[in-house]
């Protein structure tokens, strides 16, 4: 079986440089020196959006040599079940990863909008489950379910879509849905449902992917910890007669040597403000996988080389851009050794990204992901 | 008073049957009607909710990036998701169209207008308000409201439909444009008197539109054999009540309007000058059709006449 490599599609803004954190690619920031909104010509608009930056970096992705890429959704987001779709036809292999919360679009619905996405990008569709952070987000989401309970809405959301994709009238009555004789028309129906990445680190989100996961989804944690998480997950759903693989999502920083990617480091360390590092520390919320992260405390260090965790491994990504703490730092080769650690570890798939996006895509794609032993030999295995 | 004439694309087996070779899909031929509609000078496409067909918010978003004027309004049902979500994918669709999308909203399986009405009150809260907190029977938002590039946004245009009183009364509140099926113009006259009446109540204005299914040909007679042919093939009473106004058909199935080029645009100016702006129209095959309404119908509605092109 081969390694699926992700990129990531910054839908936030994109950062010129991990050197600095501001998000300069985009509308996020004040057009400013050094700030590029795509669809200004000479101050006035051209025609072009954020979605045109998008795109680029798709399409950077997939020349590169990833299989696809992961689309974030958060409240000051753009939505990716607008961004894939859009995407579709100037894109030719590029595999859509639309997160979302399952609890925000009515499961018979979603089948539908999925199946339709399907036969317009010809089966590019994966699943990045989210169950959601909990805390004043969710409300702003509109959702005020507890956090067990997104769990169980989001195991029968999909067992609903599921039921209502093969195509004869389903029957679901349970405690979050009710659904009387649906079904997707033929067509659709003979599409696939789209692999499911699903994340989640509570015990009730493993009950959940033990039922419906083709991939558990982690953030990158220090190796042992991850080692010993997806051990969990491959027995915990094997004992349920199903078979999961697992998949580290992480920022990569590299470099043709060691020392260049962590003078990266260290400048971007040196542009935290103290005010960032103390809403760093505020974050609230009831994801158990935030909170792993969070016993990391970067907002206490005061210098970069505090955060090294384990070598190649910072703990600080957070402070330089939003999203995990961990990730790997170092020369092609040192990242390429710590992702073939990772999949003896038990990883079988990864969502990369690197900042900024569109030439980190080419970057990574070029330089490190042909080191990659494992991968090579996934492949030749898959040849003979 | 500005015409607005749109287009329906099909999105189910009509569509479907003309894709002939491997590698290309009904999203090929799809983008290829939606060219045709704004090559010939269309308004706007609108994406019907076909339960046999692909869905209508996929659609208009892969169809985004093919057109570059047209307004796009696909259909939406209540019961798609919450309401900051559905608002949340209007946003993202406004910033990356230029402000392109209508929404024609539609009720769920469960029928309620409450639903759909609640769902308006939330996305334009969010939409338009920070801090808007909201506690209703279907939704519930706590501190919500779209920030940053997501905020200062054109709110989609509403499309409602439907003619019982229930529907009038929620367009009334809530819609920028109400459509009507076709109909003789009398009997719309009489419904369109109340549905303006209601809106006067409560201090609103809006648009009037209309969805007509058209046969337009060179003559009246190629119009009217293939009308013809048309209603045979779909089975049933082949017995045709014939004209009960002037090239307005009816069988089983819904109204449609047959003639000559000519007579079509009469008739669509007469809906016109009877106040209904916004024109919804649908024809077989999609893409031929099209061309034949734009090239020969458009030119002659009122309003819209041939500009012609500067001598070089």
């Amino acid at each position: 079986m081969s390694i699926d490599f992700f990129w990531r599609i910054p839908t936030h803004g994109d950062h010129a440089t991990i050197r600095k954190h501001s998000l300069n690619r985009g509308d996020w920031s004040p057009l400013d020196l050094g700030n590029q909104a795509p669809g200004l010509y000479r101050g006035e608009p051209d025609g072009f959006t954020y979605l045109d930056h998008m795109a680029e970096i798709a399409k950077a992705a997939e020349i590169s040599g990833f299989v696809g890429g992961l689309i974030p959704s958060f409240p000051m987001t753009d939505d990716p079940w607008v961004i894939a779709p859009a995407l579709a036809r100037e894109t030719k292999a590029f595999r859509f990863m639309i997160a979302f919360q399952p609890g925000f679009l009515n499961p018979v619905q979603a089948a539908r909008m999925s199946a339709s996405l399907q036969r317009a990008t010809g089966g590019r569709l994966v699943y990045n489950i989210i169950t959601g952070g909990g805390g004043p987000s969710q409300l702003w989401w509109g959702d005020s379910a507890g956090h067990d309970d997104r769990y169980g809405r989001t195991t029968e959301f999909l067992d609903v879509l599921k039921g209502v994709w093969k195509g004869a009238p389903f029957r679901h009555k349970g405690r979050f849905y009710e659904v009387e004789g649906a079904a997707l028309p033929p067509t659709l129906a003979a599409e696939d449902i789209p692999e499911i990445y699903f994340s989640g680190s509570s015990d009730a989100a493993l009950v959940s992917a033990a039922k419906h996961a083709d991939y558990y989804l982690s953030w990158l944690e220090p190796f042992e910890d991850l080692r010993a998480k997806f051990a969990r997950v491959k027995e915990r759903t094997h004992a349920l007669g199903r078979k999961v693989r697992c998949s580290v999502r992480l920022d990569v920083v590299a470099r043709r040597t060691e020392e260049e990617a962590w003078n990266d480091i260290r400048k971007g360390f040196e542009n935290v403000s103290p005010a960032a590092r103390k809403s760093f520390a505020e974050r609230g919320g009831d994801s158990v996988g935030a909170q792993r992260q969070a016993a990391l405390k970067p907002h206490e260090a005061n210098h970069y080389d505090e955060l090294i965790v384990a070598p190649n491994l910072w703990g600080g990504f957070s402070l330089l851009r939003g999203g995990p703490t961990l990730g790997i730092v170092g020369s092609y080769e040192q990242v390429a050794e710590r992702l073939d650690q990772l999949i003896a570890l038990g990883a079988d798939s990864f969502i990369l990204a690197g900042t900024p996006h569109l030439e980190e895509a080419y970057r990574v794609g070029e330089e490190v992901l042909p080191l990659v032993r494992g991968k090579s030999a996934a492949v030749l295995q898959a040849a003979e | 008073m500005t015409i607005e004439l749109i287009w329906q694309l099909p999105t189910a087996a009509s569509a479907e049957q003309r894709v002939r070779r491997a590698g290309f899909g009904i999203y090929d031929h799809l983008a290829q009607i939606a060219r045709a509609v704004e090559l010939t000078g269309f308004d706007g496409l609108a994406i019907s909710n076909d339960p046999a067909g692909e869905e209508p918010l996929i659609v208009a978003a892969v169809l985004l990036r093919s057109v570059r004027r047209l307004k796009l309004v696909p259909t939406i049902t209540s019961a798609l998701g919450s309401a900051v979500y559905v608002a949340k994918m209007a946003a993202s669709f406004q910033r990356f169209s230029g402000g392109r999308l209508g929404w024609n909203l539609a009720l769920g399986d469960d029928g309620l207008h409450a639903r759909l009405d609640e769902l308006l009150t939330v996305a334009t809260g969010v939409w338009h308000e920070q801090g808007f907190t909201h506690k209703g029977r279907f939704f519930e938002v706590e501190n919500g409201g779209f920030g940053g590039p997501l905020s200062g946004l054109a709110f989609p245009e509403v499309y409602l439909s439907g003619t019982a009183e229930a529907d009038l009364v929620l367009s009334a509140a809530r819609a920028d444009v109400h459509l009507f099926d076709l109909e003789p113009i009398d009997a719309l006259r009489a419904k369109a008197g109340r549905l303006r009446e209601l809106a006067r109540q409560r201090d609103r204005r809006l648009r009037l539109g209309l969805r007509i299914r058209t046969i337009a040909r060179e003559t009246a007679e190629e119009a009217e054999s293939d009308a013809r042919q048309l209603l045979q093939q779909g089975g049933g009473d082949r017995t045709l009540d014939r004209a009960f106004s002037p090239n307005l058909w009816q069988s089983d199935g819904p109204a449609m309007l047959v003639g000559s080029y000519e007579q079509m645009a009469e008739r669509l100016n007469a809906y016109i000058d009877a106040g209904f702006s916004s024109l919804i129209l649908s024809g077989a095959p999609a893409l031929e059709e099209a061309y034949r309404i734009g090239e020969h119908v458009l030119p002659r509605i009122h309003g819209r006449a041939v500009v012609s092109r500067a001598a070089a």
